[in-house]
């Protein structure tokens, strides 16, 4: 019996054409946009963080785990020489040393602490973003100078062309060296223009007195970080008590208050999909209530009145069901398209530009593809066979056939 | 005429129940989302607001001074007691940020100290610090100091360790030995390595007695960015009651990057709420276009019964315009109402504990535009009238005795 209710009802959509398809549209379009929003919003995340992982670190970086730990010249890398094999490595673009260390700046009329990178510098410009950001001077090209961020170099009142004092502990006691500004960045960026020092790496081993370096930053292509990161952990690759790390595991922090901002747009989401459902439920109403007669025949048929509340709670949820697969095919096959293509990133950039430059991203967004989408557009389905079993399925359970074989 | 119509929306009291109830749906739900979008813009602006203040008092020009003697509000308790006075309603309290040498035993870091005693009425949550060791220092407290974790892992400290801070050059003692209280954590890895916290005393003490580098002001029980208008008045108040001299900015003054963060929000919501509308459309014009396709039938009958067909359309607009106004003006009490009962703030059932973790306030600010409202209003209107037309054109361009027997 429940058999031939389901396949009545089935039959049923394909007899009213016009309503059947009417809906497949509504709940197709519902699970299509609630796929590409989500599928927009975290690829605009992941895009984000790797974008800012350009500026504030680097896309992959190598180091001791007690450097992890305790970033100090202390924790230097033990040694170089695997250097050549990582940049041989798939997906690894360029290999960059980098010696960072504590100091103390001094310009003739203040000191202040900060955070000195010493670079390779024509490695660094491929692993980072920030030596492109340097509209007044240029990049550090060799031993003797030096490189600041806008506001740094305003709060030591220091302009291209004058003299720093760099300040640091060497392994061998104090250390100073004077070096040329040659180049101020300023990316509009406030954490890069807040604390960006570069000098040469020569430099920064003649101050600390490590032979070798802090890092390894590795240019490695958007999303390949987890992956490449995950690669070089294998045993036997990297020497013992060296890791690779992503720019996902070394930007975390911010990453919590991406995630709370997430689940704030939980509850536009499920508006969505409840408007979606009730959708489903006013063309199921409207569908019993024309009906009716056609209904009424069937009771006098003997069709009793629980099976024609299932009939249409069936419809609803076939429809329902239909519209989610084609919406899925539609809404994943336009996500993955999105994913491989950058095409709406300059869409946004040309829009919004501006703002968007402020927190490092660049014009490349991408979208992210998770089954989880299909989950929450899967609610949509629920709520419509919920809705469709409430009233006008129970409205039917309390059909008289006499009365409805005289509907209008 | 006007009578007609609203016998005929009599006659099909089921009908016209389903109709209204749709346009009704469309407002409420168009009017929730909006409320939901107006609640995220509030979460970012209560991040900024707590943070930072909705309003700061500064030195004039402090933007271009580098010394941190230029750079002093001084003196400090007769100035905050003029502010309070300007500010009723605002919580008020100076900080003191020094740019110091942080040393222990084995290591030293530069450091921006901060002192300040952030009032309780307050709480910790927006200030962006989450404490995970110890506890923070009382007020008024000479011997104790808060560190950032990182940069109390950099010089090897722990809670109950002690602490040297050096602060040359300026107006106080210059140098204290403190203990560690105890250790937060911030978002921002960089900030986190240079995070070190004094009470004011202690702050005022070490480098500028009776002074502070700035004044917040708070308003706790501001949590919608569009009745912002409290914080303009106050600013006026305050520029009044202090002179020249002395610089009042607004939160949107103080760190436009925020605020860009806060419109880049824009496009996300436009884009939502355009995908939503289309649905919204969907669902008007399902609803009213399957509840009058079978009414071709009766409008037949009328024109064959002499009626013209420009009649007929008048009635059908005069039907469609009573019938979704009454359903529009429905929604909109009940959304109004809604967000009124939200508006006071809500927070998401189950997701409390995870807020909590991240150190977020979990509670939700929805609000709404008349803007916002009127679009809906309009949208659903115009909708739903459009759709009523076409079975009403349909019936006057067939024969009437094709439209008699017309079946959908």
């Amino acid at each position: 019996m429940a058999y031939s209710v389901a396949r009545l009802a089935w039959r049923n959509l394909w007899r009213h054409r016009n309503r059947t398809v009417l809906l497949l549209v509504v709940v197709g379009y519902a699970t299509l946009a609630i796929i590409l929003f989500w599928g927009f919003y975290d690829g605009f995340v992941a895009s984000l963080l790797s974008s800012q992982g350009r500026y504030a670190s680097a896309p992959v970086l190598i180091t001791t785990t007690a450097y992890r730990a305790d970033p100090d010249p202390q924790n230097a890398l033990p040694e170089l020489a695997f250097r050549s094999d990582i940049a041989r490595r798939p997906r690894v673009g360029a290999v960059a040393a980098r010696l960072t260390f504590p100091a103390l700046l001094r310009s003739p009329y203040t000191a202040m602490g900060a955070q000195v990178r010493g670079v390779e510098p024509q490695r660094e410009a491929m692993v980072s973003n920030v030596p492109a950001a340097i509209p007044a001077g240029r990049m550090v090209a060799g031993p003797g100078e030096i490189v600041l961020g806008s506001e740094l170099a305003r709060r030591l009142d220091v302009r291209v062309g004058e003299r720093l004092v760099v300040d640091a502990q060497s392994l061998a006691g104090p250390q100073a060296l004077g070096l040329r500004v040659v180049g101020i960045v300023r990316s509009g960026i406030a954490f890069v223009d807040r604390s960006t020092v570069m000098i040469d790496i020569a430099d920064a081993r003649k101050l600390t007195g490590v032979a070798t370096a802090t890092g390894l930053a590795l240019d490695v292509p958007f999303r390949a970080e987890r992956p490449t990161a995950a690669l070089l952990d294998t045993p036997g690759v990297l020497p013992p008590g060296v890791r690779a790390y992503s720019v996902q595991d070394m930007l975390s922090g911010l990453m919590s208050g991406i995630e709370a901002k997430r689940r704030s747009m939980i509850p536009m989401a499920l508006l969505f999909s409840i408007f979606a459902a009730v959708t489903v439920l006013s063309t199921v109403v409207v569908s019993v209530l024309e009906r009716t007669r056609e209904f009424g025949v069937a009771a006098a048929l003997g069709l009793d009145q629980g099976s024609l509340a299932w009939m249409v709670t069936l419809e609803a949820t076939f429809t329902a069901a239909l519209g989610l697969v084609a919406g899925a095919a539609v809404g994943y096959g336009i996500d993955f398209l999105l994913s491989r293509l950058n095409l709406v990133g300059p869409l946004i950039m040309s829009f919004y530009g501006n703002i968007l430059k402020d927190v490092a991203l660049g014009d490349e967004i991408y979208f992210a593809t998770s089954v989880a989408y299909l989950g929450w557009a899967s609610i949509t389905i629920v709520l419509a066979a919920l809705f469709a079993a409430l009233a006008p399925a129970r409205r039917l359970r309390r059909l008289r056939p006499a009365e409805a074989l005289r509907a209008p | 005429m006007l009578s007609l119509a609203w016998r005929n929306l009599w006659r099909q009291r089921r009908r016209s129940l389903t109709t209204a109830a749709a346009v009704a749906l469309v407002v409420l739900i168009s009017i929730l989302f909006y409320s939901m979008g107006g609640a995220l813009t509030n979460s970012f602006y209560q991040d900024v607001t707590q943070r930072a203040g909705h309003l700061q008092v500064h030195v004039t020009g402090y933007r271009d001074l580098v010394d941190l003697r230029d750079r002093l509000l001084w003196p400090a308790d007769t100035l905050q007691a003029t502010i309070a006075r300007a500010a009723p309603g605002a919580v008020v309290f100076g900080v003191l940020q020094v740019p110091a040498l942080v040393g222990s035993p084995s290591r030293s870091r530069g450091a921006a100290v901060l002192g300040e005693d952030r009032p309780p009425a307050l709480g910790e949550g927006g200030s962006g610090r989450t404490l995970v060791a110890g506890s923070l220092v009382p007020p008024g407290d000479q011997r104790d100091i808060v560190l950032g974790a990182a940069l109390a892992n950099a010089l090897h400290v722990g809670v109950g360790d002690e602490v040297s801070v050096y602060a040359p050059g300026t107006e106080g003692i210059g140098a204290a030995l403190y203990t560690v209280r105890g250790l937060v954590h911030l978002d921002d890895p960089t900030a986190e390595a240079a995070a070190a916290y004094l009470s004011l005393a202690a702050a005022q003490e070490l480098a500028a007695p009776d002074a502070v580098g700035r004044f917040e002001l708070h308003f706790p029980s501001l949590h919608d960015m569009r009745s912002d208008g409290a914080v303009a008045a106050t600013k006026d108040r305050l520029e009044q009651a202090l002179g020249p001299g002395y610089a009042v900015e607004t939160w949107r003054q103080i760190d436009p990057t925020l605020l860009g963060l806060v419109k880049a929000m824009d496009p996300i919501l436009y884009g939502m709420s355009l995908i939503f509308y289309v649905l919204a459309g969907l669902l008007v014009l399902n609803t009213v276009y399957l509840s009058l396709i079978e009414r071709v039938r009766e409008f037949g009958l009328v024109i064959a019964l002499g009626a013209e067909g420009r009649q007929v359309v008048l009635m059908i607009l005069t039907e469609s315009v009573l019938l979704c106004l009454t359903g529009a003006a429905v929604g909109l009490a009940a959304g109004l109402a809604a967000v009124a009962a939200l508006a006071p703030g809500f927070s998401l059932p189950g997701f409390e504990g995870l807020y909590a973790a991240l150190g977020i306030s979990p509670i939700l600010y929805p609000s709404v535009s008349p803007g916002q409202v009127t679009f809906a209003l309009i949208f659903a209107l115009v909708t739903a009238v459009a759709a009523a037309l076409w079975p009403a054109l349909l019936a006057t361009r067939i024969e009437p005795v094709e439209a008699m027997r017309h079946t959908a």
